[in-house]
């Protein structure tokens, strides 16, 4: 059956490869240019979700809040 | 008021004016409280079945059949997966993307429409699935006006979404955000997919696909509507709120990066690991296996990364109940992520497959995973949104503590379960015989940790109830805060790019083009697993004397899919001895042509059905859907009473027929004309043969009811294949 499916599409054993192709390709790309970030940015990008309760939104702190 | 003087990337955009605006903070309380009340609904149906596993007569009245385990089992999953999880998605994202992208929703007229049409999709599957309309396909068995509705409702919570990430004034669109458009294409992705179906009535359709191919599209959404809908979003929860609660940036944003792609890249693949050993051509089953394994590889990478955010912080875990939940959500995750692709292997799978093993796996998700989060998240942002502290710390610890009790008593005994009944199922004696020939009694076997189990969820549900006490003085000591003031400067019109910068940064800063990707990525996944699907349809091995239904049969499968028989029934008999001896000759593709949907199942909390047929006479159906405790005593099987008295509803056959014959089914042309007479003919058949043999000539009065049909269509099942054997 395994080769019935496979034999009547034309070039199927190529697809996986091909789709592995792609990602591996997109993947080393990617930690390129992961590793290649700058801190600066790194530490910007880490810290946009804390950024309002330090600074954007001073009539509400939760953290006095919460204590 | 200062404004982010210190931040090195906001340098660029510091000459732009300062803009206040405001959070829209009522429509995040709107799908809070949506995700608690149908949370709550949701688990008290659990409940419900959960007991009516242990007592079969549980919460059921003679003769009526909307309570019973097959229509409510799905109301439960459904409610779970798309009203508790769902709304705690809605939430969160609604909270987050605000204050991520600096920006209220882009339109207050696209939330209300999201949330009441969300809720409106909830009630129709609440009213639906007990009635019995049902498409009967896993976590997709509303029928195709809901799905046309939940379409609708989806694409307007897209847009809102992007038109929002569109107006923002961060450049640079946060890790979360990338969760949220993963999430929202692929389920759109899915959600169309799996439900293209060919209506017969306003309430009834059958799925364009059949047997083989609608397994396959069924695992395949099946699969990813755990990765996209139960996982994604709440990934990207995890990566907002963990940092927030923890006032700690994320462990690695790199780390962040790698796990995002590689996650949505491997998922997608996986599916094909719910069909191991079955008629799905073994290349898609090794496909399913080998990504399933890869995939341990970003989830842990993920899961470490949320738990390494409390790095120098592990002293507040034990002061803040809302850490607690979420420590103990990602580790349920890491649990769930690393249990997955171990019951992938197939030694593993050929024993968890068809067990309460399963169930167990699937509610350290959910139990742990979402719902532990969704705790975490409430127990942090109802206080916030108030302006007040939460109400009772000791009561968020006590909820902490019974609700992790409870998750323990629910999974360790269905673990336990799982093992002993599949060993139990495979023993053989000395002499080659099955040891538990009996079904039952593998059952009996394990009762008693269905109710260890049941109490388990008692506890969990009795958690949520402190919760919600807890919530509720919560909100009632703080005032609420609607419009939530912020203010940022705006985002220059004019991007000056970096000289060195990134293919990535560009994706980063542009969601559609961020959209555009994660669809190409799922798809190769998709398309690598569907392209041969699709072609398998010409392909699946044709087995001479495999026939259509006869119209009565098609009725009773109808009816099958009504009664949701797949929620406890299996008709996949896979190629192990242990199984052929049990059931008889294992299941091959091309049994399946002409199930619309295909009706294979994924638990065995009774026998296999795939060689039911000839196996009892008429008379034993008779008895047995009357009362299961008749024929087999101590069966846990409700009672099918209502067959009995309702009359078979025949004014749909012709157009079944018809819609067969579009899907490819080959009745002869002109056959709907006479359908109805074909079927009242075997009707009067199998009547007949009731009085006969039960010795009741007022037996002859069924041809018109129910029963006729089930039975009809069980004593076919399974048998076309002995008919070559005959021949030969």
């Amino acid at each position: 059956m395994y080769k019935d499916v496979l034999r009547s599409i034309d070039g199927v054993s190529l697809f996986p490869v091909v789709a592995i192709i792609i990602f591996t390709l997109f993947f080393v790309l990617l930690l390129i240019y992961v590793f290649r970030m700058s801190r600066e940015k790194v530490d910007h990008f880490a810290a946009i979700p804390l950024q309002e309760d330090a600074d954007l939104t001073p009539d509400f702190s939760p953290e006095k809040n919460l204590s | 008021m200062s404004v982010t003087q210190s931040k090195p990337a906001a340098s660029q955009t510091i000459k732009q004016p300062i803009e206040t605006f405001y959070y829209d903070n009522e429509i995040v309380r709107k799908f809070a409280i949506a995700a608690v009340f149908w949370g709550v609904a949701g688990m008290l149906v659990g409940l419900i079945v959960a007991f009516q596993m242990v007592l079969p007569d549980f919460f059921l009245w003679d003769g009526v059949g909307p309570l019973s385990f097959g229509r409510i089992r799905p109301l439960h999953t459904n409610a779970v997966i798309f009203a508790f999880v769902g709304n705690g998605i809605f939430m969160g994202v609604y909270y987050s993307l605000q204050r991520l992208v600096k920006s209220r929703m882009h339109s207050n007229w696209m939330s209300q429409a999201h949330f009441w049409g969300w809720q409106a999709i909830i009630l129709s599957a609440l009213i639906t699935l007990p009635m019995g309309i049902s498409s009967a396909k896993e976590y997709a068995e509303l029928e195709w006006p809901i799905d046309l509705a939940i379409a609708v409702v989806w694409i307007i919570f897209g847009l809102n979404m992007f038109l929002t990430i569109a107006n923002r004034r961060e450049r640079h669109m946060y890790v979360a955000i990338w969760f949220y458009i993963a999430t929202w294409i692929t389920v759109t992705v899915l959600h169309v997919v799996n439900n293209l179906e060919l209506p017969v009535s306003f309430v009834k359709s059958y799925p364009i696909y059949a047997g083989v191919q609608d397994a396959l599209v069924q695992w395949w959404y099946g699969h990813n509507a755990v990765a996209f809908f139960l996982t994604t979003p709440y990934l990207g929860l995890m990566y907002y709120f963990i940092p927030k609660a923890a006032n700690r940036p994320v462990y690695s944003y790199r780390l962040s990066i790698i796990h995002f792609w590689a996650l949505i890249f491997i998922y997608i693949w996986a599916g094909p690991h719910h069909l191991l050993y079955t008629a799905l051509p073994d290349w898609a089953q090794s496909l399913g296996t080998v990504f399933s394994l890869m995939l341990i590889a970003p989830s842990w990478g993920g899961m470490l990364n949320g738990l390494l955010t409390l790095r120098g912080a592990w002293d507040r875990v034990r002061n803040d109940p809302n850490l607690k939940f979420m420590v103990v959500a990602v580790t349920a995750y890491g649990m769930a992520t690393f249990e997955g692709p171990m019951l992938s292997v197939k030694t593993f799978n050929a024993i968890s497959h068809f067990t309460d093993w399963t169930i167990g796996h699937v509610h350290v998700g959910t139990l742990g995973w979402n719902g532990f989060l969704t705790f975490g998240i409430l127990y942090w942002l109802i206080p916030r949104m108030y302006k007040t502290k939460i109400f009772s710390k000791n009561l968020a610890n006590l909820h902490f503590w019974i609700g992790t009790l409870g998750m323990i008593l629910y999974v360790v005994p269905l673990y336990w379960a799982g093992w002993v009944q599949s060993l139990m199922w495979k023993e053989f004696d000395a002499d080659g015989f099955l040891v538990y020939k009996n079904f039952l009694e593998t059952v009996t076997q394990i009762l008693p940790m269905y109710w260890i189990r049941a109490i388990g969820g008692t506890l969990y549900i009795l958690g949520v109830f402190v919760m919600i006490y807890n919530l509720v003085k919560t909100a009632y000591q703080g005032q609420f805060v609607k419009d939530e003031a912020a203010s940022a400067p705006a985002m220059a019109k004019e991007y000056q790019k970096p000289k060195n910068e990134y293919w990535h940064r560009i994706i980063e800063r542009k969601p559609f083009q961020m959209l555009v990707w994660s669809l190409v990525l799922i798809l190769i996944g998709g398309i690598v697993e569907m392209v041969p699907t699709f072609m398998i349809k010409e392909n699946v091995p044709t087995i001479a004397t495999v026939q259509p239904y006869t119209p009565l049969e098609l009725q009773g499968r109808d009816l099958y899919l009504r009664e949701g028989c797949y929620t406890c029934h299996s008709q996949m008999i896979r190629p192990f001895r242990s199984e052929t001896e049990r059931y008889g000759e294992y299941s091959k593709s091309g049994e399946f042509i002409y199930d619309f949907p295909f009706q294979w199942g994924s638990k065995r909390t009774g026998p296999d059905l795939h060689r039911i047929g000839g196996k009892y006479s008429d008379a034993w159906h008779y008895q047995h859907m009357l009362n299961p405790r008749l024929t087999s005593p101590g069966s846990i099987m409700p009672a099918y009473d209502w067959m009995l008295d309702d009359v078979l509803d025949t004014t749909l056959t012709d157009t079944k027929i018809r819609v067969m014959q579009k899907l490819g089914v080959p009745y002869p042309e002109g056959y709907d004309r006479q359908a109805n007479a074909d079927l009242a003919e075997q009707a009067e058949g199998i009547a007949q043969n009731l009085a006969k043999e039960l010795d009741d000539p007022t037996l002859v009065e069924m041809k018109d009811k129910e029963i006729v049909a089930i039975i009809a269509y069980l004593q076919r099942m399974g048998t076309d294949i002995k008919a070559t054997a005959k021949e030969e």
